[in-house]
């Protein structure tokens, strides 16, 4: 057991109990600043590229939420961090399929060879009709987002194929709350009208504070950790639109023309490149009501649709596996994992290559 | 308002300061009283009136106890009060069990009464029945004061998920000052973030493993059933024992002592052993309120046994309106009774207990499994539910999800190194070994103060607390990383206290 001050032999003197606290205090304060340094040593390697100031040839997102993985980003100036990195090398002179959507195309959680585009890639590889993957995901976002970059998009990167990964939250209320970068209005002939959001919109203050916050991993975890509870009991954002849904007739009645508003709008948007892809935002073995209108809509539309409900559903039945969630989150909850990226990018693959495989030049 | 919300720390400054500036005693008690009125209102208000029914009709009952000297309106006094306690928890919990039971039993249709269960009611009753018993049995005098009586009754800090202080424990404090000092805020805060840690860090982080897996344990494999169990027993544990840490730090603050509830229990070696480390406030209620006042035959030893099982059978309805809670009573009263005729037949043999590493550690293991059995039981929402899962657990039903949650092989080596720190350290201060103490040097008795501060050891729990607190460069060490820890890595889903619910 430690000496307690009570086990001192001889009362201190005034001078020397007053050198006595502040050596302790020293100590003390000295102790603290050990202990941040150590958290800030060990925080170093999770912490992401966005928030240091300067241009990367590629962009590092280090996720540890979900799982523990590193994500690589080829910042081209398109999407929100830029085109999502396969792992794979490009082939030259090889068409380009560009995947487009949320989180799940951003894919923070799965390493670069595990996402969907590079699924797509090695098995169009391996099938000797090679491909390159382009993917642009945007964390949060929907519809409005993809289609006001669909044009920067289409510009840069020419692609033969265009996929968007929709799920439920994409294509609901979701799509016409403030809450992000770009949102839309639908009007009742089903045409939209894009407005850029306010949705954490940079002053020179934040923008400072970030900055310095983002030079030290320690403070950057607080600032985030800080963020995460004080938001705590708040729904998400699909969520909390679905509870404004209920309670606002019109929103609802606007929310309800969102899916053809949805398809007619990506398919001037990107043309007859387009197929849709839906991806339900939770594991179910029904197919969602949403998903059989949004699939009528595609088919009057002639727009192309591919759902991987189906794909996913047989998977968890026959090898008792979750397409969703990490080592560190719930069983089945969250983002597609390395399975569920697999199973979407063969889907993918096998549509590309059963309606398109005239088109694809062959080795 | 939970322990680990904003609107708690805020109300909990205002009290503290609020106390602070009171002229005298009394003004603190009454301060103290409205302040717990306040944090039973901030669920619902009307049920203040439940609240106020045991303080009204106990506080009588207990005056009219001890004025009389005829032994037939004493009982009668007793039985009256005993009555209203049991009546009102019986109407508030077990209404609906009650109807569907008859319903099953008629064949008529189940009848549900939309009765919402009083926060803490099971608690709150059982305070007030152990005080008016008291004073029946004439171990304790009547409360004159219905003030101190009622901020016995529902003091804040255990007024929700205990522990169950007994109103000979706090009443005598009532006489105390109540003026906060240094050293006990100390202490208190100490406690606290103890118990934060064990709710945000263990309890939470296994929740999330934990809800899935019972909610659909048939969808997943063996091991992973088997995990799911064990991140139980530590979330149920962490969650409660964490829960009861921060009542005692914050009543602490306040200036009333709380008598511990745990003590390692996972290190019991019988279930004995682990029914005087679990819930220790309850085990005692129950053992002197209940089976103590069951009829016994002393030269018939099976009485004892039957005695035991009948109130494990009851601490488990205690728990909750469910036959799965009633099995897991019984299952725990069983091995009790079982555990008393061995070592009584042991006993008898002349053998004296083994000492043996090895036999030790089967018991301890053999326990360990045992309270991990009886887990499923509790926490399943049915019968089916909880046999699906032992299904799995026994190897009945192969194959399904296998699932690994890291955050558990994280946790689980942290809780078995602190525990071995836990028994060194006791042992280490013990009065037969303390010749080993000179062994250690400074710094590693300062680590062991604190584990054993940690994780539950009672003895000298304050200096470990003393020795962290020191602004010192260990102490200060300690701290800022336990601080950063609990922020960076706790859970922070809003998970209610599974103890609310009783």
């Amino acid at each position: 057991m430690a000496a307690s001050p009570t086990s001192r032999a001889a009362p201190l003197t005034g001078p020397a109990r007053r050198a006595l606290k502040k050596k302790r205090r020293f100590l003390g304060v000295i102790g603290v600043l050990t202990a941040g340094l150590l958290f800030e040593l060990g925080l170093r390697p999770f912490v992401a590229d966005t928030y240091h100031p300067g241009p990367f040839p590629v962009r590092t997102i280090r996720n540890y939420y979900e799982g523990l993985a590193v994500a690589h980003f080829e910042p081209d100036g398109l999407g929100q961090l830029g085109n999502r990195l396969t792992g794979n090398q490009p082939v030259s002179g090889a068409p380009e399929v560009l995947i487009v959507g949320d989180s799940h195309v951003a894919a923070y959680s799965v390493r670069d060879q595990d996402t969907m585009g590079a699924v797509v890639e090695r098995l169009s590889r391996a099938s000797d009709q090679p491909l390159n993957v382009r993917q642009y995901g945007w964390p949060g976002a929907n519809v409005p987002t993809f289609l006001a970059a669909a044009g920067s998009l289409l510009q840069a990167r020419h692609p033969a194929w265009a996929a968007v990964v929709l799920n439920s939250y994409n294509i609901g209320a979701d799509a016409l709350m403030k809450s992000h970068d770009w949102h839309m209005e639908v009007a009742s002939d089903y045409s939209i009208r894009l407005i850029h959001g306010t949705y954490l919109r940079q002053t020179a203050f934040r923008d400072r504070l970030v900055r310095w916050t983002g030079r030290s991993a320690l403070a950057l975890a607080l600032w985030r950790r800080v963020g995460v509870i004080s938001s705590r009991g708040t729904p998400e954002s699909g969520a909390a639109a679905t509870i404004l849904e209920q309670h606002d007739s019109r929103l609802a009645e606007e929310a309800a023309r969102v899916p053809r508003a949805t398809v007619l709008a990506l398919k001037k948007a990107f043309g007859t490149r387009l197929f849709i892809v839906y991806a339900p935002a939770v594991h179910q073995d029904d197919v969602e009501p949403l998903e059989t209108e949004l699939q009528s809509l595609c088919a009057e539309e002639g727009v192309a649709f591919l759902s991987v409900q189906e794909a996913l559903a047989r998977d968890r039945h026959e090898h008792s596996r979750l397409s969703r969630g990490f080592h560190n989150t719930a069983p089945g909850v969250g983002h597609f994992n390395a399975i569920g990226h697999e199973i979407i990018g063969k889907e993918i693959w096998r549509y590309l290559r059963d309606r398109s495989s005239s088109s694809m030049p062959s080795r | 308002m939970t322990f680990v919300s904003v609107s708690f720390v805020t109300f909990f400054i205002l009290v503290v300061l609020g106390l602070g500036v009171a002229p005298s005693r009394h003004f603190r008690q009454r301060l103290l009283l409205l302040a717990s009125l306040w944090f039973y209102a901030s669920w619902k208000p009307v049920y203040l009136l439940v609240l106020a029914t045991p303080i009204l009709i106990d506080y009588l009952c207990a005056i009219r106890i001890e004025e009389s000297a005829d032994a037939m309106v004493r009982k009668s006094w007793l039985a009256a009060g005993v009555t209203s306690n049991l009546l009102l928890l019986a109407y508030f919990k077990y209404t609906n069990f009650f109807l569907a039971n008859i319903a099953v039993l008629s064949g008529a249709a189940p009848k549900h009464l939309d009765i919402v269960l009083p926060l803490g009611i099971s608690f709150f009753t059982f305070k007030s029945l152990s005080y008016t018993i008291d004073v029946y049995r004439r171990e304790l005098p009547a409360c004159h004061s219905l003030w101190r009586y009622a901020l016995f009754v529902c003091y804040f800090p255990d007024l929700i998920a205990g522990p169950i202080v007994r109103a000979s424990v706090f009443l005598p404090q009532m006489d105390r000052s109540l003026k906060q000092s240094w050293r006990r805020t100390i202490v208190g805060c100490h406690m606290i973030l103890l118990g934060v840690t064990k709710k945000l860090l263990i309890a939470d982080q296994m929740a999330i493993f934990v809800d899935p897996v019972f909610a659909a344990s048939s969808n997943y494999s063996p091991l992973t059933v088997w995990s799911a169990v064990i991140a139980y027993s530590l979330q149920i544990y962490c969650d409660f024992s964490g829960y009861s840490d921060m009542a005692i730090g914050v009543s602490k603050i306040i200036g009333i002592d709380l008598p511990e509830n745990f003590n390692m229990p996972y290190l019991a070696v019988s279930p004995v052993d682990f029914w005087r480390r679990w819930h220790i406030s309850l085990s005692n209620w129950l053992r002197d309120y209940l089976y103590f006042s069951l009829p016994v035959d002393r030269s018939k030893p099976w009485h004892r046994y039957r005695n035991a099982t009948i109130t494990f059978l009851l601490s488990g309805l205690w728990h909750g309106a469910s036959w799965t809670f009633v099995c897991w009573g019984g299952l725990h009263g069983l091995a009790l009774a079982t555990s008393h005729w061995w070592s009584a037949r042991r006993a008898r043999r002349g053998r004296v207990p083994s000492k043996s590493m090895g036999v030790r550690f089967a018991c301890w293991l053999a326990t360990y499994v045992f309270v991990c059995v009886t887990w499923v039981l509790f926490r399943s929402q049915s019968f089916p539910a909880a046999l699906q899962m032992l299904r799995k657990m026994a190897g009945l039903a192969p194959g399904g999800i296998a699932w690994l949650y890291s955050p558990l092989l994280m946790v689980l080596p942290i809780v078995i190194v602190a525990h071995v720190v836990g028994i060194v350290a006791a042992r280490s201060a013990s009065p037969t070994t303390s010749g080993r103490k000179a062994h250690f040097p400074a710094w590693a008795g300062s680590l062991y103060a604190n584990a054993r501060a940690s994780f539950m050891v009672k003895s000298n729990r304050l200096s470990g607390v003393y020795v962290l607190m020191r602004p010192r460069f260990l102490g200060a060490f300690l701290l800022a990383s336990w601080v950063l820890t609990v922020l960076l890595f706790g859970a922070t889903g809003a998970n209610p206290f599974v103890y609310f619910q009783f």
